[in-house]
């Protein structure tokens, strides 16, 4: 059994565009499954016009292209800040161990003796930091973004 | 992303069309703006600039139905998600109600969300099964047989309430 005649889409077209050739209206006349595919469309069309004159409340073009430039430029300034911190904890994680090496001898040897063992602190090391220096960023953001919006009221409004 | 006067060329050209495919899933005018809304955050923030016309028009469509089937999961949309096979479980259009059930919408709403998506995408967009097949995220060959099903339970329920009507007037 056939689930799809083989003229349906060339019927569905020239239903949609509402003008059949003879040819067509000859395999109507001849094709239930075909009649009832027009009499879909036609059904399924009708409904359409009439959800297409309601009115909507969705935003214009121009107000959802802003929005999504808005959200756009966040995640953006979000990946950069995250960049930020990584590098500044691996920045201080770098810093950290050159001044072991950096300390005096006795003092050198005992942390040479130390670091070797705790290795496997070190992935953690960088991880902490960079969460550490992520809310630190993420705080002077939010502070810096409160003192321009006080301001910014205070300018326009008091 | 997309430059903003190319994005209002294609909002002009989709939003209604999009709209109409919204409400028949979901049944709900406000829903249905804000979906509609949220697919085109998606395919502006998602989508590079250089996605041809054509493909962002698909882009939208499988973002709403993705939307609404996660709507649906979450509870927020009632229905059924995909038709249960047995005829004989399907319900039946009440008698008493049948009046009132016998435009189009009413016999949409009949349906499954799956089939109602699949007769609208075929019948008023008249995507082939290949596109529908990626916008409802299934296999062309399950479209093939789910479309047949679902247009065999359109026309039955149509005829069915207008047998009625004609025997009540």
């Amino acid at each position: 059994m056939k689930l799809v005649c083989p003229s349906e889409a060339a019927i569905v077209a020239a239903a949609k565009s509402g003008t059949f050739d003879p040819e067509q209206t000859k395999h109507l006349a001849s094709c239930a499954d075909c009649r009832s595919a027009v009499t879909l469309v036609r059904l399924v069309l009708s409904q359409k016009a009439r959800t297409t004159e309601q009115p909507h409340s969705i935003p214009a073009a121009g107000a959802i292209w802003m929005k999504a430039a808005y959200l756009k430029r966040t995640k953006k300034n979000r990946l950069k800040r995250t960049a930020l911190c990584l590098g500044l904890a691996l920045g201080m994680v770098a810093a950290f161990l050159t001044a072991i090496l950096l300390l005096p001898d006795r003092t050198a040897l005992a942390w040479r003796a130390v670091v070797p063992r705790m290795s496997f602190l070190l992935p953690l090391g960088v991880v902490g930091t960079t969460i550490v220096m992520m809310l630190l960023v993420e705080y002077s953001h939010n502070l810096k973004s409160r003192i321009f919006t006080r301001q910014h009221r205070r300018r326009n409004y008091v | 992303m997309i430059d903003q006067r190319r994005f209002e060329a294609l909002y002009a050209d989709t939003v209604h069309d999009l709209r109409s495919y919204v409400v028949s899933l979901v049944h709900h005018d406000s829903n249905a703006d804000d979906i509609v809304q949220e697919s085109y955050l998606r395919l502006l923030t998602k989508v590079p600039g250089s996605l041809p016309d054509k493909k962002c028009k698909t882009y939208l469509y499988t973002t709403a139905t993705n939307i609404v089937r996660d709507l649906w999961r979450s509870g927020k949309i009632v229905g059924r998600w995909v038709p249960l096979d047995t005829a004989a479980t399907e319900s039946e259009p009440a008698r008493d109600s049948v009046l009132e059930r016998i435009d189009t919408q009413k016999v949409l709403q009949s349906m499954s969300i799956m089939q109602r998506s699949l007769i609208w995408l075929a019948y008023a967009e008249g995507y082939s099964h290949r596109e529908i097949s990626k916008i409802v995220d299934i296999k062309e060959k399950s479209v093939k047989v789910m479309l047949f099903r679902a247009r065999q339970r359109f026309i039955r329920t149509f005829e069915e309430l207008n047998i009625v009507r004609e025997r009540e007037l």
